[in-house]
């Protein structure tokens, strides 16, 4: 395990995710609260980053920075060459649809929706008929070994599988990036192996860009990088190599 | 199915209570529009319907109904001879000249006297009204006390039957048919001969003379010919027209009244609309916030919710007519207020009252789920995810 400090992150042209100067706070009644400031660093296509860090340190506000659901005060994010904090709002979802692919720590699924209706929803919002939808869709759920559960509702399956519908609603598009947020935090450890064992088959088999954020260090070991996140800094890295 | 579709239905179904008892509301409101508008459609449709197309109508100059009207024989007499009058069977013309007078009868369940017209008619009566048809018993005797009455006051009014005598005007009046008038006013009048209405009053006026015209675009060249006689103080209208303006002040009535009680009801229904659709919007603020995350626009969030609204519109919509529509089983008698007579009508449900109670429905879901749709549409992503 080698220790880095943040600015010698490598750079090069192969970079997928570039944060620039990026701050951001909140407002907590009177108060600003810094979470992130002056951030800057890579993340490298056909990347498998975990984030760590304590509970307030930021690192989910920089995974919501990275898959533009939220913006920053400052700073910008480029992600395959465009710069994502121009984007207007209706452009930003579109960007969204076409380039990340969520998953949470509840899972969050549709209720209402049946497996394949839920990992079906997203390609609502692209041109593809019915049909074509159905098949990806099946075939996406065959990649997380849940064929035999199309017809289920998401109240009739177990975490694991829930949360192996919510990979598969995240890879259906085929995104850029995934982005993960304490993905097996609500998991038992033997499903939390089988989610994370997809992840990692998705990243080294199918080149997929995944950041995930994580407390569980055993989750974090999937990686090939780790970095960790203090008091909003990016105080240091931890490259570490699998295989 | 639109996958969103289903979604928004089966959210729908999800809350089926308390969306059941909004849509309740809803279909309420749509029941009173829908049976308002029904009413004022059963009134036109009858008054309209005692008007036949080739028929003219004169009048006195300024007289609204028959009543009011005064022509003399003299006048009568003119007005028969015109050559744009069609010529009956026996070589006379088509030609009703009439005398209308109230009555007080009391009604059979009330006692309350209310006011019954009775016609006084002409020898080719039938033939200015060929869909009048006798149902029972025969036609009147001319020259006679007889009368005949119509269909729709049958049970409404005291000793009113075939067989039983009618007394007013010193004289009994002995009732011997019953005809049906095809749902018009007329069913609910009495007819009877005219010169022995007039003698029995002691009148030597006509409240009306209607004739048949051989061709119905000669009205106009009738009218301008005889209102501009200055032997005649009379007034042409189409049969028709003259009718349907008698519905008017009932009608604007019954609109008014109906337009009034909708809105205030449909106000509650839109606030209940509104409150349910906040209800779902706030149990649902994790899923806003996927599909915003997924990539979905606030436009087509606002969409999903507004459809959501508008479901439940439909239902409302759908259970209120169904309702509204049993009302065409229910037959309604009041006084026209134009004519002062009474008048028996029924619910009619017409295709523009489906459309506009289906528009006025969807209306109040729209106004209901907007400023819900705006919130979710508005919603923070990351807020609206941490709920989960």
């Amino acid at each position: 395990m080698t220790v880095l400090r943040v600015s010698d992150v490598p750079t090069g042209e192969d970079v997928l995710i570039a944060l620039s100067d990026v701050s951001k706070s909140y407002r907590r009644g009177a108060q600003i609260v810094p979470v992130l400031s002056k951030l800057t660093f890579d993340i490298r296509r056909k990347e498998f980053l975990a984030l760590m860090g304590p509970s307030g340190s930021g690192k989910s506000t920089l995974l919501n920075l990275i898959a533009g659901i939220d913006s920053p005060d400052h700073g910008s994010i480029t992600v395959a060459g465009e710069d994502i904090t121009l984007l207007p709002e209706a452009d930003l979802a579109d960007w969204r649809a076409a380039n990340v692919g969520f998953i949470f720590q509840f899972y969050n699924l549709m209720p209402v929706l049946t497996a394949l209706e839920n990992v079906e929803l997203p390609l609502t919002l692209t041109g593809l008929k019915r049909r074509e939808r159905r098949d990806r869709a099946q075939l996406a759920l065959s990649l997380v070994g849940l064929s035999d559960r199309v017809k289920h509702l998401p109240s009739e399956l177990s975490g694991g599988q829930q949360q192996r519908v919510a990979i598969a609603r995240a890879i259906v598009t085929d995104p850029t990036m995934l982005v993960a947020d304490e993905p097996t935090g609500d998991l038992d450890r033997q499903s939390a192996e089988e989610v994370l064992e997809i992840m990692q088959r998705l990243n080294r088999d199918m080149g997929k860009t995944i950041v995930m954020v994580t407390h569980d260090r055993r989750a974090a070991a999937r990686a090939k990088r780790i970095m960790h996140l203090e008091k909003g800094d990016l105080s240091y890295l931890v490259e570490q190599r699998l295989e | 199915m639109p996958l969103l579709l289903a979604y928004s239905l089966r959210n729908l179904y999800v809350r089926k209570l308390t969306n059941l008892l909004t849509a309740a509301g809803m279909a309420l409101v749509v029941f009173v529009y829908a049976a308002v508008l029904m009413l004022d459609s059963g009134l036109k449709q009858t008054l309209v319907a005692t008007g036949e197309e080739t028929n003219v109508i004169f009048v006195r100059r300024s007289a609204e109904v028959e009543i009011q009207s005064l022509i003399d024989r003299r006048q009568a007499r003119i007005i028969e001879s015109q050559p744009e009058v069609v010529m009956g069977a026996e070589g006379a013309p088509v030609v009703s000249k009439e005398a209308a007078v109230l009555i007080a009868q009391p009604r059979r369940k009330t006692k309350q006297a209310s006011n019954l017209l009775i016609r006084g008619v002409g020898p080719a009566a039938l033939a200015v009204r060929p869909r009048l048809r006798l149902v029972e018993g025969r036609m009147f005797r001319l020259g006679s006390d007889e009368i005949i009455i119509g269909r729709a006051l049958a049970g409404r009014f005291e000793d009113i039957e075939i067989g039983s005598s009618l007394k007013f005007a010193h004289r009994e009046w002995k009732i011997v048919g019953r005809f049906d008038a095809g749902g018009s006013g007329f069913d609910s009048e009495i007819w009877a001969d005219s010169e022995q209405l007039m003698q029995s009053f002691r009148r030597d006026f006509f409240s009306s003379v209607t004739v048949r015209l051989a061709d119905s675009s000669g009205f106009d060249a009738l009218k301008a010919r005889l209102e501009a006689d200055p032997r005649l103080t009379i007034e042409a209208k189409r049969e028709r027209v003259f009718y349907e303006e008698q519905s008017r002040l009932l009608s604007g009535f019954i609109q008014l009244l109906g337009i009034t009680l909708s809105a205030m009801f449909s106000l509650g229904a839109v606030i209940g609309a509104t409150i349910t659709m906040y209800a779902a919007v706030a149990s649902r603020m994790m899923e806003v916030g996927v599909l915003r995350a997924l990539g979905f626009r606030r436009s087509r969030i606002l969409g999903a919710f507004l459809v959501e609204a508008l479901l439940l519109a439909l239902v409302g919509w759908v259970v209120g007519l169904l309702f509204a529509s049993l009302m065409t089983q229910v037959k309604i008698t009041t006084l026209n207020w134009t004519s002062l007579s009474e008048l028996a009508f029924q619910f009619v449900l017409t295709p523009g009252i489906v459309l506009r109670s289906l528009v006025f429905a969807l209306v109040m879901g729209l106004l209901g789920g907007f400023l819900p749709a705006v919130r979710a549409a508005r919603m923070n992503i990351v807020d609206a995810l941490r709920v989960a």
